[in-house]
């Protein structure tokens, strides 16, 4: 996993400190390498699923208005998700890329030159996504710490992680502390037999029986739809692109993570 | 000279990047112009801070504090007849942007192309350029050097006791050129003191400041339907404060009226500002800023009074009918019964009016037979102004809302500083605050109310009298009412009101002529005199008791203080008050 | 999540104004912006164009679906139909609120617009009601939402979800009852 982010890290890197700013006072505006020449690179993972090394050739390359409309796209998918979902620590890792090299521009502009401001407005739309999204991210985290960790310590080797490494530690070390707490707090004055967490059966989980409205980004077929009592009238439905549902969020969760299913 | 030929170039551009410092003096007409500034500073983000004063020493205070913070100071309506880099001793980088109305402007400030830009009506600047004395006439610099020389020759001769030296400058003073040099200084000298007491004898106002920064908006091509309405609304004080007359008054208002056609074209609403019966479809939103010329009643806050206290409180009304008598008040009942309004409609509120009364009583105000028997004519009845409407209010006219700004800002009710005072006037003009409107305009009519009463206190008591070449009247001590009294325009206000009202009661013509002083006791140890010039018909806007107030002081010897920017109004020591004014007399013999 | 919010994606859509003022082309993040030549129309995002407009450097040109006699096709459309009819702009409500409270002056007969506009959204938001009703009613697992822009989505949101979900609780609790 880490090889994967060094790699994309350093590409976005060498990149961008070859673009001369357009607000800089020193450079020839002409000189300036238009943002949308393809010269942004990351790695897209289409399908979570699919075995994550397959993808490391794949490199497409995507437009700084298309990262931001992935960004907004993840921010939306988070929020009404009732489960964390991967983390898209690429798509942050470009942003905040880009939000420095926009920062450097401003700071090293002309005073007073009026596009300035209009920078800073963008700044100010993206940074508000940006924050949002990992807000969402953290309050679930610490919302679901135990259950989430011990999702991620349970699965195969192949699959994705839904914590990035930083999340990862800091979920750990939220959980450690929760847990100090109330040993320290409640559970050391209980007899012995009651000290127990008992964290199998107590801790929160995500309900994945929520309902959300969404949309869909591609054809799907044969979603199975079931009822979850007894005599339950399961459906199969099919979706067409671009129609607007809302359905529990149990049976489309896979799609949710795929791209194929936009929450809305 | 320091006046600014290209607003936009020298001076907003100018700005533009940096941190900008404002002072702005508590009148309407500078509260206008802050706001239209603000509007501009705000398209051009430019950092700014603004401090409300009201007086020298506030400016003084405010500048030390504040001076760090920006090198670009704009002062509005205050300032420009002080001599600043004297008083407030700036850094060298400093430069200071004056926007006043008030003349005569200082001449070292006028002078001082370096650090002072003075920002004028494009078109004026001919006119204001001719008003200041010529440079030559009032420095010379040459003569200053040989001063200097003079002075080390003497100092000399002193020192030294050689003789030959000795003798060389006593020849010096026996040199016909030397003689003639010196005589032709003195001559030049005297010609000097001369220009300058004419030139700062009269103090005067010219172009509202709110007039200057709209025409630099437009120029800017920033300009929009709320700036030329604060502009409207700055203009109109100067008339009610007579800082203009009337005729100077309708030509900028004609001037306006372009713009207001320009930003507003649309079929006009009718008389009295009551919409039409069938209006044209309008093609705007309701809650847009809709400006209209209007040629409305002389009588004042008409829309929001019944007609009976309108007229009661309208000073030019009052002295016709002479409201203060009895007889006076009979001759205005006769007045309305002649123009069919039953008595108990005029005691309603004008807005609850039966509108055909309404509607007619402005054509029959203007009829012929009325104007001959109360003697009075078009121009006195009528007045040229615009009327506003905007979302489903009442309509405004540009008085209305001078009155209800200004008294905000004179209002002493409740422990109110001075930047409560400003943020509550600014509020007022901003017209979505409603609330603050409303507040405005009640505490206008009170104001209205209590000078009311006081003038019918002083007729009733005889308390104006003519002490040598101007009348006075005296505040008594310790009445709830003077410290609003004391409040600049207020003070002044009164002044004039007596002025008028003792004219139209008495019949001698010597009074005819006289200026008005008014004593406002302060406190315990101080005294608020305030000066206005002769009434007259037309021109009364020239006050020349700026230099008499000086000249008698300095004779005197009193404790004065000339607080204000508006030199007519000083604060005087109790003890200094009976020899200051002795000396007063004496000096406008 | 807030109408705020709502408000904040619609920001993103496209319109055009009518600059005063000459610049070259902008390069944000998130696209190319201009050249600017006065008179000349160009697009700009909403947030932009409002920007600009509080600062006199534009004017917004009305977008081509808000004129008095479009919306009132659309109302009758809206009132004869008994499903959703498409909007002309998924962010209708959004983006004429901004325009009306920003510039007025550049919307022919306001007012109208405005008083269509609400009655439009009123008429959706009654149908959103009972279709609410219906749909709860009939326990369907799923619907098909087409048609409903986000805004509307978001008025009903929380208690359309909390609403299923309860009944979708109550249904797993219920005793399976012995033939």
């Amino acid at each position: 996993m880490d090889n994967e982010y060094s790699n994309v890290i350093s590409s976005i890197r060498s990149i961008n400190t070859d673009e001369s700013s357009s607000l800089s006072s020193n450079t020839n505006e002409e000189e300036y390498n238009h943002h949308t020449n393809g010269t942004e690179a990351y790695s897209t993972h289409t399908n979570g699923h699919d075995n994550f090394d397959e993808d490391e050739d794949d490199e497409e390359e995507i437009t700084p208005a298309e990262l931001i409309e992935k960004l907004q796209q993840s921010w939306l998918n988070e929020k009404f998700s009732p489960e964390l979902l991967e983390h898209k620590t690429a798509v942050v890792e470009c942003i905040i890329e880009q939000i420095k090299h926009m920062e450097n521009n401003i700071r090293s502009a002309k005073k007073g030159d009026f596009r300035i401001a209009i920078h800073k407005l963008e700044l100010d739309r993206i940074k508000f996504l940006l924050y949002s999204y990992l807000r969402i991210r953290i309050k679930k985290i610490e919302q679901f710490a135990s259950s989430i960790l011990e999702e991620d310590n349970r699965r195969p080797s192949n699959i994705r992680s839904k914590l990035s490494a930083e999340e990862y530690a800091y979920a750990s070390e939220y959980l450690k502390n929760v847990r100090a707490h109330l040993t320290a707090s409640v559970l050391e004055h209980l007899p012995s037999n009651l000290q127990d967490l008992n964290e199998a059966v107590t801790m929160p989980r995500p309900d994945l029986d929520k309902f959300v409205f969404l949309r869909t980004m591609d054809n799907i077929k044969g979603i199975l739809i079931d009822d979850m009592t007894n005599d339950g009238r399961n459906e199969i439905i099919d979706m067409d692109k671009g129609d607007l549902y809302i359905m529990r969020y149990n049976p489309i969760k896979s799609y949710v993570n795929s791209g194929e299913v936009q929450l809305i | 000279m320091v006046f600014i030929k290209d607003a936009k170039k020298e001076f907003l551009d100018q700005i533009i990047n940096k941190r900008v410092l404002v002072f702005v003096h508590l009148d309407v007409d500078a509260l206008c112009s802050w706001k239209i500034l603000q509007h501009l500073l705000h398209c051009e983000h430019i950092l700014y801070s603004v401090i409300p004063i009201n007086s020298k020493q506030a400016l003084e205070d405010a500048y030390n504090q504040h001076k760090q913070v920006a090198n670009n100071i704009i002062l509005i309506n205050c300032g420009a007849t002080l001599d600043l880099v004297e008083i407030l001793q700036p850094p060298e980088e400093t430069i200071f942007y004056l926007i006043d109305s008030l003349r005569p402007l200082e001449v070292r400030n006028v002078y001082n192309g370096i650090q002072i830009k003075i920002i004028v009506l494009q078109n004026e600047l001919g006119i204001e350029q001719k008003l200041v004395p010529e440079y030559e006439d009032i420095f010379d610099e040459e003569e200053e050097n040989d001063e200097e020389n003079e002075e080390e020759e003497d100092g000399d001769e002193n020192l030294d006791e050689e003789e030959p030296e000795r003798n060389r400058s006593k020849r010096k003073r026996f040199d016909p050129e030397y003689l003639e040099k010196m005589h032709a200084k003195r001559e030049w000298e005297s010609k000097r003191s001369k220009i300058l007491f004419e030139y700062y004898k009269y103090t005067y106002h010219r172009c509202s400041s709110s007039l200057v920064l709209f025409d630099l908006a437009w120029k800017s091509a920033k300009d929009n339907n709320d700036l030329l309405w604060w502009s409207i609304i700055g203009l109109t004080e100067q008339l009610i404060n007579c800082k203009i007359d009337r005729d100077i008054y309708t030509r900028y208002v004609v001037e306006l009226n372009s713009h207001v056609l320009r930003h507003n074209h649309r079929p006009a609403v009718n008389a009295l500002g009551t919409s039409n019966t069938n209006p044209a479809p309008d093609d705007v939103s309701i809650n847009c800023l809709k400006i209209s010329h209007l040629d409305d009643l002389n009588m004042v806050l008409l829309r929001h009074w019944s007609i009976l206290e309108s007229i009661y409180h309208s000073i030019d009304l009052a002295c016709l009918f002479k409201m203060w008598t009895n007889k006076g008040k009979k001759k205005l009942n006769e007045f309305l019964a002649d123009l069919g309004l039953p008595l108990n409609e005029c005691k309603q509120k004008f807005a609850y009016m039966d509108s055909s009364f309404k509607n007619d009583f402005k054509m029959l105000v203007a009829s012929e037979n009325i104007k001959e028997k109360y003697r009075y004519d078009e121009n006195f009845i009528y007045l040229s102004t615009f009327i506003a409407s905007f979302g489903y209010t009442n309509k405004l006219t540009a008085f209305d809302m001078a009155y209800a700004v200004e008294a905000l800002m004179e209002n002493v009710d409740g422990e109110k500083n001075l930047s409560d005072k400003f943020i509550e006037a600014l509020n007022c003009l901003n017209r979505e605050n409603l609330k603050a409107l409303e507040c405005g305009i009640e505490t206008a009519k009170n104001h209205l109310k209590k000078i009311y009463q006081q003038i019918q206190n002083f007729i009733d008591m005889n308390q104006i009298v003519a002490s040598g070449p101007f009348l006075q009247v005296f505040l008594e001590e310790g009445s709830n009412e003077n410290p609003f009294f004391s409040q600049i325009f207020t003070s002044k206000k009164l002044a004039r009101f007596a002025l008028q009202s003792y004219l139209a009661l008495t019949k001698g013509k010597k009074v005819r002529n006289m200026p008005l002083i008014v004593c406002i006791p302060l406190n315990e140890s101080n005294t608020l005199i305030a000066g206005v010039p002769p009434y007259r018909a037309t021109n009364n806007t020239e006050n020349c008791f700026g230099l008499a107030f000086d000249e008698a002081a300095e004779k005197t010897k009193s404790r004065v203080n000339f607080s204000y920017f508006d030199t007519s109004i000083i604060e005087i020591n109790n003890e200094d008050k009976s020899k200051f004014l002795d000396a007063l007399v004496a000096v406008m013999q | 999540m807030d109408n705020e919010e709502v408000e904040f994606i619609a920001e993103n859509e496209l319109i055009t104004i009518i600059p005063n003022f000459q610049y070259k082309t902008f390069y944000l993040i998130g696209g190319d912006i201009g050249p600017f030549e006065p008179s000349v129309p160009t697009q700009v995002p909403l947030w932009l164009a409002v920007h600009f407009r509080q600062r006199q450097k534009c004017r917004i040109e009305c977008p081509s679906w808000i004129s008095v006699e479009k919306l009132e096709e659309i109302m009758n459309n809206e009132k004869s139909s008994e499903l959703f009819t498409q909007m002309p702009n998924a962010h209708y409500m959004e983006i004429t609120n901004v325009l009306l409270n920003c510039a007025p002056q550049d919307i022919p007969r306001a007012d109208e617009v405005k008083t269509l506009i609400k009655d439009i959204w009123d008429l959706r938001i009654a149908k959103l009601r009972s279709s609410m009703n219906e749909f709860i009613k009939s326990e369907s697992l799923h619907a098909k939402v087409n048609n409903l822009t986000l805004l509307e989505i978001n008025t009903v949101r929380n208690l359309l979800t909390k609403t299923l979900k309860e009944l979708h609780n109550l249904k797993q609790h219920v005793p399976v009852t012995d033939e």
